[in-house]
């Protein structure tokens, strides 16, 4: 994938970003007079902003931008794959708890990376959750979801 | 002053702050030293663990491992040429050519002492110049704190010098994530559709993603930055000559060093790179910088250790941070019930003088353990990315959930890692988009504020001198990266020709 879609894809996102902000900052009350600018004020100018530097870049990296850098797919593809992978973990914690997703992400999340080591993967499964129940559960007493 | 600084002393030596020392020194040597881990990232991965301990103890444990870290960084940055924080990049440099010579104990020896010195000095500095910004800033009012708010944010045009358009573009998309939440002047919801939002976006865990789990996300990609020649193997430390010969070096060092640390957003990185580039063009042997010169590290070393105490000035005087550790350093000081400003001096003096008293103490304990712990801190950055991207994301997600005992400021965290990781590889800096996130809330209320006391006439700003003068500088700051652009592009061009 060629750097520069990349560039444009970010930068689109950021005017789409922009318009959203600027449509939101028009349900804002007016300004009460007085010198106040009013809550609608910063967020709009900054909206606007946002627009053109977005809307900038993209021309900018359509028309001068002639770089041939790429970033292959496969990278980006194991790096989305792993970011599925963390989203799912952290939507089941709360469904089938903390201490269960966790040795069963670990494993999964290390095998994924390519690390093969079958003891240290699962002393580091248990270590992990031993850290997490004694420090974090029993000693800082955070309410993690069971 | 004095008595407030031997009372700091007392409450430092305290049972559980020397134990809080000794953990922050030790582990912020580790993290300093884990390629990938940042000062920030240590920080705020440590601040969970903060919750139940009293203010003292605690800003002491989390202001020497920030000390530490810095440090740390060079261990890796000297033995397998790996910098573990930024600021250790410009110690690389000349560390590694020393290691692979066969000289890996001199060169960890010089970063060890360079670091100490620069941490010991520039702390006095600290102490020196502190009280008096702050007396100069109980004069502040909405005009002013807006002014200080445009020269933190102008420095984006130095954090973003490949572009500027994506540098702006991160720190304008952070002023408008500073927006959501309820407004500070009249109270309305804004961008608020869920009740969690209301009090604004979660600092601690926008910082965790964009830092931390961005970094996961990018260890993920499977490309080691470890270098192959690491051997563990430490000789001989520096010779009192060789030492002296770097003297004036860390002197230079510290000074710039404390000087760029109070710029906001300056920080550590940019105060070695300055203190290197002064130092090469000051010695009298500039062609052995690259090839291994003890005064490139001296330089360095000095200069990032020393602008960890420049940027507590601005953090601990005007509520500012001075870097991006520092930003989260205010969001511990927050969490701990303490407001970072002037009145911090008047109102809990024991809180910044106690930092000092660690800063003056974590110096020699720094050094000592850094001469003594040099191979076994060596050992630790060996550990595999793939346990490095678990521990760094496990971690993350305990501590963004204990924030709130919720899920949501998880699903925060997990939501800027991402934009975090995509704007990293497409070029868009982070650091603008956490300096506007910092920055926006002080930058629109003060704004807002000024233009009350001024009925609305904009001259308020022109019309008191310090916030004139700041306002100047801010222009300044805005456009010298600008015009050093040209410049360096009219030079090159004609170079070429």
């Amino acid at each position: 994938m060629l750097f520069r879609f990349g560039e444009i894809g970010i930068s689109v996102l950021s005017v789409l970003a922009g318009i959203a902000f600027g449509l939101g900052s028009r349900n804002f009350p007016a300004s009460a007079g007085g010198g106040d600018l009013g809550p609608a004020f910063f967020p709009g100018i900054l909206s606007l902003i946002l627009i053109i530097l977005g809307s900038l870049q993209c021309l900018f990296s359509l028309r001068y931008n002639r770089s041939d850098k790429r970033i292959p797919l496969k990278t980006l593809f194991r790096v989305i794959v792993g970011m599925g992978l963390c989203t799912f973990y952290i939507y089941m914690i709360p469904v089938c708890g903390y201490f269960y997703v966790t040795i069963a992400f670990c494993p999964l999340f290390l095998l994924y990376q390519g690390y093969r080591k079958i003891p240290w993967i699962v002393g580091i499964s248990v270590g992990f959750v031993i850290l997490a129940y004694g420090v974090f559960y029993r000693m800082l007493a955070v309410a993690l979801p069971l | 002053m004095l008595e407030n600084l031997v009372s700091g002393f007392g409450y430092a030596f305290q049972q559980h702050s020397l134990a809080a020392l000794c953990a922050g020194t030790l582990i912020g040597y580790f993290i300093g030293a884990m390629p990938g881990l940042n000062p920030t990232l240590g920080i705020s991965l440590l601040i969970p663990f903060t919750f139940g301990m009293k203010p003292i103890p605690a800003m002491i444990l989390l202001s020497s491992l920030y000390m530490a870290c810095e440090y740390g960084g060079a261990i890796t940055a000297i033995l397998i040429n790996t910098p573990g924080t930024s600021a250790a990049a410009a110690t690389a440099l000349d560390g590694y050519p020393l290691t692979l010579q066969g000289k890996a104990g001199k060169a960890l020896g010089i970063s060890i002492i360079s670091s100490g010195l620069g941490s010991f000095f520039s702390t006095l500095l600290l102490i020196a110049f502190a009280i008096p910004l702050a007396r100069f800033a109980l004069s502040f009012g909405g005009p002013e704190y807006f002014a200080l708010a445009l020269f933190g944010l102008s420095i984006v045009s130095s954090l973003a010098s490949d572009s500027l358009i994506k540098g702006w573009s991160a720190a304008i998309m952070g002023l408008l994530f500073s927006c959501v939440g309820m407004d500070t002047i009249n109270g309305v919801g804004r961008y608020t559709p869920h009740l969690y939002l209301l009090e604004g976006l979660p600092f601690i865990a926008v910082m965790i993603g964009l830092f931390a789990i961005s970094e996961v996300f990018v260890l993920l990609e499977g490309r080691s930055g470890k270098g192959e020649n690491f051997t563990g193997r430490v000789d001989a430390l520096p010779t009192g000559a060789e030492m002296k010969s770097c003297g004036i070096t860390v002197v230079r060092g510290t000074l710039i060093g404390f000087i760029v640390g109070i710029i906001p957003a300056a920080g550590a990185n940019i105060a070695s790179w300055v203190s290197y580039n002064d130092a090469k063009r000051r010695s009298r042997s500039p062609e052995l910088f690259g090839n291994g010169a003890l005064e490139g590290i001296a330089a360095s070393e000095s200069a990032n250790n020393s602008a960890v105490s420049g940027a507590l000035v601005p953090l601990l005087t005007l509520g500012i941070p001075g870097s991006s550790a520092a930003a989260v350093l205010i969001g511990a000081l927050t969490i701990q019930g303490l407001q970072p400003g002037p009145l911090l001096f008047t109102r809990n003096p024991e809180i910044p003088y106690s930092i000092f008293a660690a800063f003056l103490l974590s110096a020699p304990l720094m050094t000592v353990f850094g001469l003594t712990c040099s191979k076994f801190f060596a050992r630790v950055s060996s550990v595999p990315d793939e346990i490095l991207a678990f521990c760094i994301f496990g971690v993350c997600v305990l501590g963004t959930y204990a924030i709130g005992n919720s899920m949501f400021h998880v699903w925060v965290s997990l939501g800027f890692g991402v934009l975090g990781y995509f704007m990293r590889k497409f070029g868009f800096p982070t650091a603008p988009m956490v300096l506007a996130i910092v920055l926006g809330p002080m930058a629109e209320t003060n704004l807002r504020l000024a233009l009350l006391m001024g009925g609305g006439n904009a001259g308020i700003f022109f019309s008191r001198p310090i916030s004139l003068v700041i306002i100047l500088v801010s222009l300044a700051s805005f456009l010298s990266p600008i015009f050093k652009n040209i410049v360096h592009k009219k030079l090159s061009s004609r170079e070429g020709q």
